[in-house]
């Protein structure tokens, strides 16, 4: 395998669905994808491990987790810290499991790294979607608004999201040697990519790629709601 | 443990409705239980998901019933199932579970418990909610009525099984269904909106229904038919 994705996903299982299939999907074959339960309902862990059933390229891990460590910890930020340095491909890609990927994206951003080996990260455009009134408490997605384009030629911390780019599994391994961490604190949930993505860009080049590689789908229904 | 009871169901493109209905499986009180899950020619994320809930519970076996359009367009496909997984069974006790019903979490253990109490009993039925779905933008299922299990039916009886048992709320014993030797569920279209009446009429005619005067389950009516006839149009995307 060539590219690891990793998925953190928490009683979302109508959208993990949904990108579980546009993983299976991918013109681009060459994956594993590792989805990361902490501490989900029986539903989302059905999907998950149906997944995995369907197709050997998908494990599923469990990272034990209550409401007491939740309240203290942003688990998507623990879960990149504790799975990233067990990635043994070339390549990561952290997909949202809210969001899917185009048939063709994944290829896209594979292709562009191959070619040139002095590249560690590549990041394509991404495509918006909202939900409009109490569709999402439905699981039933409308399509309300779309933008494209974002991505080329922009600053990176205003364009990107975590769920766009590629990068390579040397990138992470210099990113932690620097003695760069991503924090698990609450305070920083909403901006997390920004944060990552920022201290990599200290260290390394966005290049950009202008195929449309993932749709972003923003729902009311937060993944790793915070109990205040 | 091995299971008293077989649990068949026939699922084809109501992923949603199965999980739920998967749940109060798994919340039964009584465990000694084996679920037959029938995929009929499913979409892929009811496949997802059925395959799912039988990695998380090894008494979860999943079937396939592949069949083509055509062959769905001309034959019920729970008759087929049913003439096909029952004689099957290798419990003592089976029961019908609709891919969109769901169980009180006593279901088993009140009418498995009435058939074990009383070895002369081949067949009881709770008593069992219907629920319906108004509009498709619609906030929740609305109370319709109550199917109640009150009087003995069967065995005789000119009373009309359908006016008062539905096949999801039956629990009858393995013994039963091989007393009808061999006999075989009609699968034409025209049976279908009443298969549940004509097995039980059949079964009434050999074997008391004893009822369980108790809430056992819930019974989901939608517009998203189970085994999608070709007429239906209706139908929630």
């Amino acid at each position: 395998m060539s590219v690891t994705i990793v998925t953190a996903t928490y009683n979302k299982p109508q959208f993990l669905f949904d990108a579980g299939l546009s993983v299976l999907n991918q013109s681009y074959e060459n994956w594993s994808w590792w989805i990361v339960l902490n501490g989900s309902d029986h539903y989302t862990t059905a999907v998950a491990k149906g997944f995995a059933r369907k197709d050997a390229r998908v494990q599923v891990f469990n990272e034990p987790t209550d409401e007491g460590r939740r309240k203290k910890e942003y688990m998507p930020a623990v879960i990149i810290n504790k799975y990233y340095p067990l990635v043994n491909t070339k390549y990561i890609f952290w997909l949202s499991d809210d969001d899917t990927l185009y048939q063709e994206g994944l290829k896209a951003l594979v292709e562009a790294l191959e070619k040139d080996p002095q590249k560690d990260i590549v990041y394509g455009d991404c495509q918006f979607v909202k939900l409009v009134n109490d569709q999402w408490k439905k699981g039933k997605w409308i399509r309300a608004k779309q933008e494209m384009g974002l991505g080329t030629g922009i600053l990176p911390d205003k364009r990107i999201d975590g769920g766009q780019f590629l990068q390579t599994k040397r990138s992470w391994m210099i990113f932690t040697k620097e003695g760069l961490t991503i924090t698990t604190d609450w305070r920083h949930a909403n901006h997390i990519d920004g944060i990552y993505m920022n201290g990599l860009a200290s260290l390394f080049t966005f290049y950009p790629i202008p195929v449309p590689v993932v749709l972003h789908r923003c729902t009311p229904l937060s993944t790793f709601v915070q109990v205040i | 443990m091995k299971p008293a009871t077989t649990i068949i169901t026939s699922t084809y493109n109501k992923y949603n409705y199965f999980v739920d209905a998967a749940q109060t499986v798994l919340a039964q009180t009584r465990s000694d239980w084996q679920w037959w899950v029938i995929l009929n020619s499913p979409v892929e994320k009811l496949e997802i998901v059925v395959q799912g809930y039988a990695s998380i519970d090894p008494r979860i076996t999943v079937f396939y019933h592949p069949c083509t359009e055509e062959e769905r367009r001309k034959f019920y496909q729970p008759a087929i199932i049913i003439n096909k997984y029952y004689p099957r069974v290798d419990t003592p006790y089976l029961v019908w579970l609709s891919d969109d019903d769901l169980w009180e979490a006593t279901f088993l253990e009140d009418l498995v418990g009435e058939l074990e109490a009383d070895p002369s009993k081949d067949i009881v039925y709770g008593s069992c909610d219907l629920v319906y779905w108004p509009l498709v933008n619609a906030k929740e299922w609305i109370y319709r009525t109550t199917l109640k299990a009150d009087k003995k039916i069967g065995a005789g009886t000119k009373l009309d099984p359908p006016l008062f048992v539905d096949g999801g709320q039956v629990v009858q014993t393995k013994r039963s269904y091989d007393a009808l030797k061999g006999w075989q569920l009609p699968t034409d279209w025209k049976s279908g909106s009443h298969l549940d009446g004509i097995y039980t009429s059949m079964l009434g005619n050999q074997f008391v229904f004893h009822p369980v005067n108790k809430k056992v389950c819930t019974k989901r009516y939608s517009a998203w038919a189970t085994f999608g006839h070709p007429k239906i149009l209706l139908r929630v995307t």
